[in-house]
């Protein structure tokens, strides 16, 4: 028994050590990142010394297609991959809290994500910022009744980011990172059989009613740009070779951003002719390579003008 | 209550430390109440089924041992068609129904179709019965005594660490257990810590990051192809292999705190040089069942050469069946019964080599072999099993591999690198063995070690055990 207790007890004791010490480290690691879809890129934005007028926010479809120099303002894209309107909104909160609130905010969102599933495993990669933001420490709490355990080890702020964090880490030191946070797919000659091929995947069906949770954090969102002072205009992306068809889901959605004055424009419904049926200009069915970014960011910065000559 | 949970680990603290303050003689009912509420937290009404079968086969166990003659294979039949007829029932009543339908549709007969059962399946059901199974046999072979204490038999088949996942223990290992009166142990409860914590770390950082991998690539199959989809499958052989067998190591581990011995469950079988021998190496405890159960049964090797060919295809095919209700696992089992003929056939495997690169070539054709059955075990249906298999031997772009998310993919690497390290030149060596206390520091670093490793790189939202659904 003594034996066993010793070996507990001097494990226990190890373990929080090295959690701790670990954790300064990675802390260390972090905050001097600047490149990265870990936490860099917002480094970045955050420790730029003047807030661009105009950013971009959403998925990968607004990440490796919308191109900020294609706009009037000097614009920053900060989009992350992969992540739904949670880390969105989880992000704000944070910019709102760093004083880093830009003048208009180019939203891109998939309307299938506000009538579908739930989506709120996203904000796991706002980990960092628990016990240091409030809604994001809440909406991590949340996820299990018992995700405050496991952030009482300092390490699990990085919990599944380790390596990439060393990466960009690595990145930073080695090069100065000084961009407009947008990412270039550049086109290759495979690009068309690709694109052509992925059509053999069908598109889910969105479903017809609202999922009332996930419009919540889209709500969240503008609420807090309007606190602000901060215009909000929300976008889709289009996708190779599909239209899309309106149904109750759909409509509720537009007549709720209608209702609160938020423009919408949505390329899966209001075609871009250039863009359709051109296999080469497309990655994947879902993504546009730099040549097609080109094109879809043009028309996003025309359509964006316009909406913005308009009287409110 | 999943293993991999912080409600599990609560649980087991709680339990461990209660079974040994409290006398011998009151251990079984802790234990038993242990298990039924660790049951319980999955779907609390279905432990009145696990009542059912343990009331018949403690009954049938008793009467078998009891009687005389016709009278004893009786008691046994009533007791395997009870167990059989809850399986049956719950796992196998939809896929009956749904072939039923789909003949009805295809004969163009206008009747309507039969009704499909809204019902879960009982957690770890096709464990639970073919424990209970294995106990009526025995003492119906006379290899067992029939348990006269109704609570140490319940305790048998409800044993929380072995209840929904296996290893499907045999009577003679581990009734007699329940009665011997344990004595806390350092060494056992540090080198049961010790198991716990690999299994914890083989399911939640290796399995359930290839997991993400994985199902992504599957789940998206039409738009990938080539080496993609191959290497989606390696992954796979690794994910439901760590996935189970870290299952197996957190069980193992958790009786062995407290003084339990459970069977070993899987030995490297990745580094079988023939399906034979991983079948040897493969969930131990299934595959022996079949073995002395339904093998053996069958008649084994004893009935001539086409024959043994046919029982092993049969125990084969009845294995998939068990895994689940679904053509799939008719075909994965199937192939593995034609792998086992043939080599039964052959014999070439059976050359026994030390050169080295023969005995690699042995291993890589083996897994690969191995590797087309997981693709029947991992698709949803047999059409897109074929679809896989179609798109996978496309030539077109066949060497673009298809990465995902690097950050993901990075850590599965770096995951799986500490797997193969841990057992190729520990495990591989040692066995077991390596789990024992060897000295303090060993342990500490063991158990430090891998704990730091679960909380920066496990997956804190993984998926359920893949062999909970058998």
């Amino acid at each position: 028994m003594r034996k066993f207790s010793l070996i507990f007890l001097v494990s226990v004791v190890l373990l929080i050590v090295c959690d701790r010490s670990l954790g300064l480290l990675f802390d260390y690691f972090y905050k001097h990142t600047k490149t990265g879809q870990t936490g860099g890129k917002i480094n970045y934005y955050l420790s730029l010394p003047k807030t661009p007028e105009w950013v971009v926010m959403g998925n990968s479809r607004a990440l490796y297609q919308i191109i900020p120099d294609s706009f009037a303002r000097p614009t920053y894209n900060l989009c992350h991959a992969g992540m739904h309107q949670i880390f969105q909104t989880g992000l704000l909160t944070e910019m709102e809290k760093q004083g880093k609130m830009p003048p208009l905010i180019l939203l891109h969102i998939e309307p299938g994500e506000f009538l579908g599933e739930q989506f709120n495993r996203d904000i796991q990669n706002l980990k960092y910022y628990h016990s240091k933001n409030e809604w994001i420490t809440r909406e991590l709490n949340v996820l299990s009744s018992y995700e405050q355990v496991k952030f009482l080890f300092a390490c699990y702020r990085y919990n599944g980011r380790v390596i990439s964090l060393m990466k960009n880490y690595i990145q930073t030191m080695r090069a100065p990172y000084a961009s407009n946070g947008y990412m270039a797919i550049e086109p290759t000659f495979t690009d068309s059989a690709t694109t052509i091929y992925s059509l053999q995947q069908k598109l889910p069906v969105a479903a017809e009613n609202m999922n009332e949770q996930q419009w919540n954090y889209l709500n969240e969102f503008i609420a807090r740009c309007r606190k602000n002072g901060t215009q909000v205009i929300c976008f889709t992306s289009p996708i190779y070779s599909y239209h899309q068809k309106s149904n109750p889901g759909i409509q509720e959605l537009e007549s709720r951003l209608q209702k609160l004055q938020v423009p919408y424009i949505n390329y899966l419904k209001k075609d871009i002719p250039a863009l359709q049926l051109k296999a080469s200009l497309w990655k994947d069915r879902h993504h546009l390579n730099h040549t097609g970014a080109q094109i879809e960011s043009s028309v996003l910065a025309k359509d964006v003008d316009e909406i913005l000559r308009q009287p409110h | 209550m999943l293993f991999n949970s912080i409600q599990f680990a609560l649980f087991f603290l709680v339990v461990t430390i209660v079974f040994f303050l409290i006398p011998h003689r009151f251990r079984w009912i802790h234990l038993l109440i242990a298990s039924c509420v660790f049951y319980c937290a999955f779907v609390p009404i279905y432990i009145l089924i696990l009542f059912f079968t343990i009331l018949i086969d403690y009954i049938a166990g008793i009467y078998i041992e009891d009687a005389q003659g016709a009278k004893r294979k009786l008691f046994l039949t009533i007791s395997l068609v009870s167990n059989l007829g809850v399986l049956a029932f719950f796992k196998y009543y939809n896929f009956f129904i749904e072939n039923v339908n789909a003949l009805i549709q295809t004969m163009g007969l206008q009747v309507h179709e039969v009704p499909y059962l809204n019902i879960l399946l009982p957690i770890g059901l096709s464990f639970h019965t073919f424990q209970a199974m294995s106990y009526v046999i025995e003492v119906y072979r006379g290899n067992q005594k029939a348990e006269r204490h109704l609570g140490l038999y319940s305790l048998y088949v409800l044993f929380y660490p072995q209840l929904v996942a296996g290893p499907i223990e045999r009577p003679q290992n581990v009734l007699h257990q329940f009665r011997e009166e344990k004595k806390f142990e350092s060494t056992e409860a540090v080198s049961g810590l010790q198991q716990m914590v690999w299994g914890l770390f083989k399911k939640v950082v290796v399995a359930d990051q290839l997991a993400i991998y994985v199902n992504s690539i599957y789940n998206n199959w039409e738009v990938n192809n080539g080496f993609t989809l191959l290497f989606a499958t390696y992954c796979f052989a690794f994910q439901i292999y760590c996935d189970f067998s870290g299952y197996s190591d957190i069980a193992l581990g958790a009786a062995r705190v407290m003084g339990y011995r459970l069977m070993t469950n899987f030995s490297l079988p990745y580094f079988s040089k023939s399906v034979t021998e991983f079948w040897r190496r493969w969930h131990m405890s299934l595959s022996s069942w079949l073995k002395d159960y339904l093998y053996i049964s069958l008649g084994g090797n004893r009935v001539g050469k086409w024959k043994t060919y046919r029982n092993l295809i049969l125990t084969m095919v009845l294995g998939g069946l068990w895994h689940g209700a679904s053509w799939n696992f008719v075909i994965w089992g199937f192939l593995n019964g034609i792998y086992l003929s043939t080599e039964k056939l052959m014999g070439t495997f059976k050359v026994q080599t030390t050169s080295f690169l023969l005995r690699l070539g042995q291993v890589f054709v083996t897994f690969h072999l191995i590797c087309l059955t997981w693709v029947f075990f991992r698709a949803n249906s047999f059409k897109q099993a074929i679809g896989i298999l179609t798109n996978m031997v496309q030539p077109i772009q066949f060497w673009n591999l298809r990465i995902q998310d690097t950050g993901i993919f990075a850590g599965m690497t770096f995951a799986f690198a500490i797997l193969i390290f841990v057992e190729f030149f520990l495990i591989r060596k040692q066995g077991e063995a390596i789990f024992n206390m060897r000295s303090m520091a060993w342990s500490v670093t063991w158990l430090v070690g891998f704990a730091l490793l679960i909380i920066l790189f496990g997956v804190s939202d993984g998926d359920q055990f893949i062999y909970f659904q058998f």
